[in-house]
């Protein structure tokens, strides 16, 4: 063994200790707190004339920059526009000149300007991809599972079960219908804008901080999505809207109102599992106890089985170690432990822990 | 067609571990929380163990070290052009950030503390064990005497086993100079060693 290999062994042995997982949980939840700090709007006050001054300020800088030459090189510029009809999981993978989206569930519709020499533009799938060439198309997926692809013009090439498709203006391509209907139906879970987390929940400990935090998409992208509660022109969406609203204003109570009035007007709508959650929540946030345990309670027994229902359950765990029903807190917890996300588990965990720690000082 | 985004709406049922760091990466540049929560799960104990030996320290002042480069991370995962892996790209923000830290007098005087508690080479005993335990800390002083660039350099690339090209993407410096500073900070630390390596 060399001198440096001596060296490179003998340091890896360096001492390190790794942080307590309460560290990391503090950590990330003020990572995730600064992210929300960072997303929310600009406070509506402040200076007009300062406003309006980078306004103008910004305004000549485009002229500027308009009116120079534009034969520089610059990074290259995504050519599918990507809009989601109704609830959609899907990702960016890689941007321009090989975009690749990946979509797992739901419906999405892409338009994709003429793509130049060595550019692509795919949409992939867990058991098969789309390539498109300077087109405008639909693709919907179910549980990972490509389900439907439709094209309004151009051409788009479909790659699955083992086979390649290609489609022209007008025409569509589906699943075998036995797949397509053994599939669960898609339900939008998130709704758009909605807060990154509970951050007043009684848990003073650790939190469950991995909600989805999706952001509100812009005007031109929700021009087609017609399911979505933001955009929604029926009673219990505008409701759904209203309680959106008030929760970020921090008027909780009257954001609790309103999604029950949306779940009262739509109770088996898409609208209903976001609405009967969000209202759990806007009640924990208001600081009212037993009107969170009943909206955590009814929304466990509609849907638990949503991946929201670990979050609920331990909400409703500490709710219940507060009331010192430590029996019932532990079923929450214990349930919630085999939640997919792991700040859930860790939360469940440190409930447990709670628990543990008030009985050992209650036998004392 | 410009300006186009893809906005994930819906949290994914299931693990996260589905999908690659890059996508992780590229959902947190558009502000979904659940990404950057995957993210720190997927790289904390790397992160903390890197930023751990760049300072010598596990104390709070990592902490706030690695707090700030997640941060960083969030705030910067729009620019991540994959020209290096995630892990590599991070690592490089948190030696950014390390350095501004480490430029501070409290750390400083925190580090000629610890070498002026260092044994000397010359107490060691005849035992392995305790011979191998003063080397230890004595090559924890000699890690913490380095300059940055050298300290950074040579925990990238012999420590964590980063290439010296994506090191060097990540230091925003050339290839070689990856390479000479390795070799600068293996020859300081064979010197401080004082022929302590069999």
């Amino acid at each position: 063994m060399t001198k440096y290999q001596a060296l490179v062994e003998l340091a890896h042995e360096l001492p390190y200790c790794p942080p307590h997982s309460q560290v990391v949980e503090e950590m990330r939840t003020s990572v995730l707190a600064m992210m929300d700090v960072a997303a929310s709007p600009a406070p509506r006050r402040g200076n007009r004339w300062l406003v309006g001054a980078a306004a103008t300020a910004a305004a000549m800088l485009a002229i500027l920059v308009l009116s120079r030459d534009t034969s520089t090189p610059t990074q290259p510029r995504a050519h599918a526009r990507v809009t989601s009809v109704g609830a959609a999981t899907f990702t960016s993978l890689s941007p321009a000149p090989e975009e690749v989206i990946r979509l797992i569930d739901g419906l999405l519709t892409l338009a994709v300007s003429p793509l130049g020499t060595g550019e692509r533009c795919r949409v992939i799938v867990g058991d098969g991809e789309v390539e498109v060439r300077g087109t405008a198309f639909a693709v919907e997926a179910r549980a990972d599972h490509l389900v439907r692809v439709s094209v309004s013009h151009g051409r788009v090439e479909v790659r699955a079960q083992g086979r390649t498709v290609l489609l022209g203006a007008g025409e569509v391509w589906e699943a075998p219908v036995r797949f397509a209907e053994r599939l669960p139906v898609v339900v939008p879970v998130m709704p758009p804008n909605a807060p990154a987390i509970p951050s007043d929940l009684p848990v003073r400990r650790t939190v469950p901080v991995t909600r989805a935090r999706p952001r509100a998409p812009s005007p031109p992208e929700l021009a087609t999505s017609s399911s979505s509660p933001a955009r929604s022109s029926d009673p219990a969406g505008r409701a759904f809207r209203d309680g959106w609203t008030a929760l970020q204003g921090g008027d909780h109570i009257a954001a609790a109102e309103s999604f029950a009035r949306a779940l009262q007007l739509s109770p088996t709508g898409g609208v209903a599992e976001d609405a009967a959650f969000w209202r759990a929540t806007a009640y924990v946030r208001a600081r009212r106890p037993d009107a969170a345990r009943r909206a955590l309670t009814t929304f466990l027994a509609d849907y638990r089985h949503t991946v929201r229902a670990g979050e609920a359950m331990v909400m409703l765990g500490w709710l219940l170690i507060d009331a010192n029903e430590l029996a019932s807190a532990e079923t929450q917890f214990k349930s919630a432990m085999t939640a997919s996300i792991p700040s859930v588990r860790t939360s469940a965990e440190a409930g447990l822990a709670e628990i543990a720690r008030r009985r050992s000082a209650g036998s004392k | 067609m410009k300006g186009a985004k893809v906005i994930p709406l819906r949290r994914v049922a299931g693990h996260a571990d589905e999908f690659s760091d890059e996508a992780l990466l590229a959902a947190c540049a558009l502000g979904d929380s659940a990404a950057m929560s995957a993210l720190i799960d997927r790289f904390q104990a790397p992160v903390y163990r890197f930023v751990s030996r760049l300072l010598s320290s596990d104390g709070a002042e990592r902490d706030d070290v690695v707090q700030a480069t997640f941060v960083e991370v969030a705030r910067c995962a729009a620019k991540f052009r994959a020209a290096s892996k995630v892990q590599v790209w991070i690592f490089g923000i948190a030696a950014n950030i390390a350095r501004n830290q480490i430029r501070g007098a409290v750390r400083r005087r925190r580090m000629e503390t610890a070498l002026a508690s260092v044994p000397s080479l010359h107490s060691v005993r005849p035992d392995d064990e305790v011979q191998r335990k003063q080397l230890l800390a004595q090559l924890g002083a000699a890690l913490s005497q380095l300059s940055h660039e050298l300290r950074e350099a040579f925990v990238l690339c012999d420590l964590e086993q980063v290439s010296g090209r994506d090191a060097a993407i990540s230091l925003g410096v050339r290839e070689g100079t990856v390479w000479r500073r390795v070799h600068e900070a293996r020859k300081a630390l064979r010197a401080a060693l004082d022929g302590g390596l069999s």
